[in-house]
């Protein structure tokens, strides 16, 4: 009974933590229609930010959050800028090179910068543990969950009540139409772009917190991330959230339950998971036609 | 081009939301208008050789018989390894342009295919105690299982997908290799019987690569290669046409597993040494997407080129080094190559200003002597 509560928890911690994570991903797919392979390693790039913050300059990573959220924005924006709407027109295979190309690039880029050797951000709340009833949970997987919550949230307002957002989810169901009714489509794209790198910038932080991670974790993310967005749908935010919570206990209870297994095989069982969805929706992403 | 970009559309691209629309837009990297066969350029397949064709030919032939007499001329060992090695980098940048370049599913996974052929001759060598060629059959019947088995569900996706997919079957595989140790040696690898000739990998590689650029010329001119390029330009229209484009897909796919494991064999038979890490390469992608890239997606003798002066760069450039340095480099180079010339060093060569640096060049000219009879080539 212990190790089914315990097995709960750590999927519900881990789903909230791939829900934020593929949200980013979610948001530019859905409106852009490209799909990011350097996803994972932008989130890693995240996890680096927070840490080289903390230990260079003391800034803890609850404040680092907003400095963090404001680098990745700009940093996406600019990506968007010079590179990724120069082939969001183009064949599907011209912008899949390219951010393969991408995603080469900062991993070079963080194995130059930051060696190999696994790193781990330490915070204030980095000892404590959460303890009901003989589950325990450290406090860094709690405030991953909690705020991961909190800033889903967000979006959703963001994105149901204000002008930009609205815009958004005009794009991503309807471009030419949106298009016609004034939606500067070109700037619509760079907003996305830059606010789903910001997203997987803030998930790398918290994330960064929580476990040990090194600059080749990424394909593996982006493979879960795209997972979590094939069945929820992109654009989404509720259905990106009960994916990544499938996912997620998923997860866990193999860990729990298949000895000698443990997380090693999480490439595997992302792929598993691919191939059973897609088996499952072939369309894919592109019968989720609503975002939110 | 010196302002920010911004994203066209709608008025001189008709764009559908359909994925079977059949407007090749001007940027499209498509090697023939639709409306034409799938030849290239001007050549139309003849009864009577053209004198263009036998001086190919001829030069073709010149460069094999060279080529297979070098070794003769007392090279020293390391030049005829370099070689070899480009041979099989021709062989392996072939077989994913047919798959990737010539149907339109671009294989992120290939190198799964090259680990499982090393894996399969590997393992039979040393547990079963079999001869490296008595393993071949084997290796070409599990790879091209292997192949059927995950291309059946796979390649029934679309192109993003079915990219995406391949990338978790290469990782999936490689975990389960370092998994399995009673079967492979985990992480620990395993050592294979040595076989130090050179010269005989050298013929190997060559005589392969010989026969897949050769069958890749045959192809870009067949009736096959023209239905692959269709369902890379609009499935759905080839569908309707009468190609069985399922059957088709997956065909290709289990052909390039194939080559491909039978290479990954040979490999390992080359390195004598075997684990998940070497043979699962991570490099092995980005190496064989920016080959094929360079030379020209879907052309015959794009990727061997590409290969060649990807291989010079590296030998030259990095030799010995294993760093990190080679990705930043080669992804940045992949990135260019997507903006600047998509149709890669074969596709601007033949087709001119239908290109997007062929258009670059124009417009740059036009400016250059104040011309207004070039824009024909800018539209």
């Amino acid at each position: 009974m212990n190790i089914l509560l315990q097995a709960i928890a750590d999927g519900l911690i881990l789903g909230g933590f791939y829900a934020l994570m593929a949200q980013g991903l979610s948001l530019i797919f859905g409106i852009m229609r490209i799909v990011n392979l350097a996803h994972g390693e932008l989130l890693i790039v995240g996890a680096y930010l927070a840490w080289a913050l903390q230990s260079n300059l003391g800034i803890g990573v609850l404040w680092g959050l907003p400095i963090i959220a404001l680098v990745g924005f700009g940093g996406g924006w600019l990506l968007s800028r010079t590179l990724i709407l120069r082939v969001v027109d183009r064949p599907q295979l011209m912008p899949l090179l390219l951010t393969f190309g991408l995603a080469s690039v900062v991993q070079g880029l963080l194995v130059w910068s930051f060696a190999t050797t696994p790193r781990i951000t330490t915070a204030s709340y980095s000892g404590s543990v959460v303890d009901v009833f003989g589950i325990r949970v450290s406090m860094a997987q709690f405030v991953m969950l909690v705020l991961s919550l909190v800033l889903l949230g967000a979006l959703t307002v963001f994105l149901q009540r204000t002008k930009m957002g609205r815009a958004m989810t005009a794009a991503a169901q309807n471009r030419e139409a949106a298009r016609i009714v004034g939606i500067d489509i070109g700037r619509i794209y760079s907003a996305a772009f830059g606010l789903g790198i910001a997203i997987v910038f803030v998930a790398g932080a918290l994330f960064s917190v929580t476990q040990a991670f090194h600059p080749f974790m990424g394909a593996v993310l982006t493979l879960k991330a795209f997972v979590i967005v094939v069945l929820g749908g992109a654009g989404r935010v509720g259905g990106t959230l009960m994916a990544a919570m499938v996912v997620g206990l998923a997860e866990a209870f193999v860990s729990a339950y298949v000895p000698g297994i443990g997380t090693g095989l999480g490439a595997a069982t992302a792929f598993i998971l691919v191939v059973l969805v897609l088996a499952i929706r072939p369309e894919g992403i592109s019968r989720a036609k609503a975002v939110a | 081009m010196t302002g920010v970009p911004t994203v066209r559309g709608g008025e001189d691209t008709p764009t559908s939301k359909e994925r079977g629309s059949a407007m090749l837009s001007s940027e499209q990297t498509s090697s023939a208008p639709a409306d034409t066969s799938v030849n290239t350029g001007s050549k139309r397949p003849s009864r009577r050789p053209r004198r263009k064709q036998i001086v190919v030919l001829g030069i073709a032939v010149a460069l094999f018989a060279g080529l297979y007499a070098y070794p003769f001329t007392g090279a020293n060992d390391s030049i005829v390894l370099t070689m070899s090695t480009i041979f099989m980098w021709i062989i392996l940048s072939t077989s994913w342009n047919l798959i990737s370049g010539f149907a339109g599913y671009v294989d992120f996974g290939h190198a799964v295919h090259f680990g499982i052929g090393g894996y399969v001759a590997g393992i039979l060598m040393v547990k079963q105690d079999l001869g490296f060629l008595a393993t071949l059959p084997v290796v070409v019947l599990v790879c091209g299982l292997f192949a059927a088995v995950i291309g059946y569900p796979l390649l029934r996706l679309r192109g993003v997908y079915f990219s995406i997919a391949m990338l978790g079957a290469f990782l999936a595989i490689r975990e389960i290799a370092l998994i399995a140790t009673p079967l492979t040696g985990g992480a620990r690898g395993l050592v294979l019987p040595p076989m130090v000739n050179r010269v005989w990998f050298y013929y190997v590689f060559l005589v392969g690569a010989a026969i897949m650029v050769a069958a890749a010329f045959w192809i870009r001119r067949s009736q096959y290669g023209g239905a692959l390029l269709a369902i890379r330009d609009d499935e759905d229209g080839a569908e309707a046409r009468g190609i069985s484009t399922t059957a088709l897909k997956l065909f290709t796919f289990v052909l390039a597993a194939c080559i491909t494991g039978t290479v990954g064999a040979f490999w390992a038979y080359q390195a004598t040494f075997i684990d998940p890490e070497i043979m699962f390469r991570d490099d092995f992608l980005i190496a064989v997407a920016l080959m094929a890239t360079l030379g020209g997606l879907g052309t015959a003798w794009g990727p061997p080129v590409g290969a060649v002066i990807y291989l010079v760069i590296q030998d030259y450039v990095w030799a010995n080094d294993t760093s990190n340095s080679f990705l930043v480099v080669f992804g940045a180079l992949l990135i260019v190559l997507v903006l600047v010339m998509p149709e890669g060093i074969a596709g601007t060569v033949e087709r001119g200003d239908r290109t997007v640096l062929g258009r670059k060049i124009q417009q740059f000219k036009a400016r250059r002597t104040r011309d207004e009879s070039t824009t024909e080539g800018a539209r």
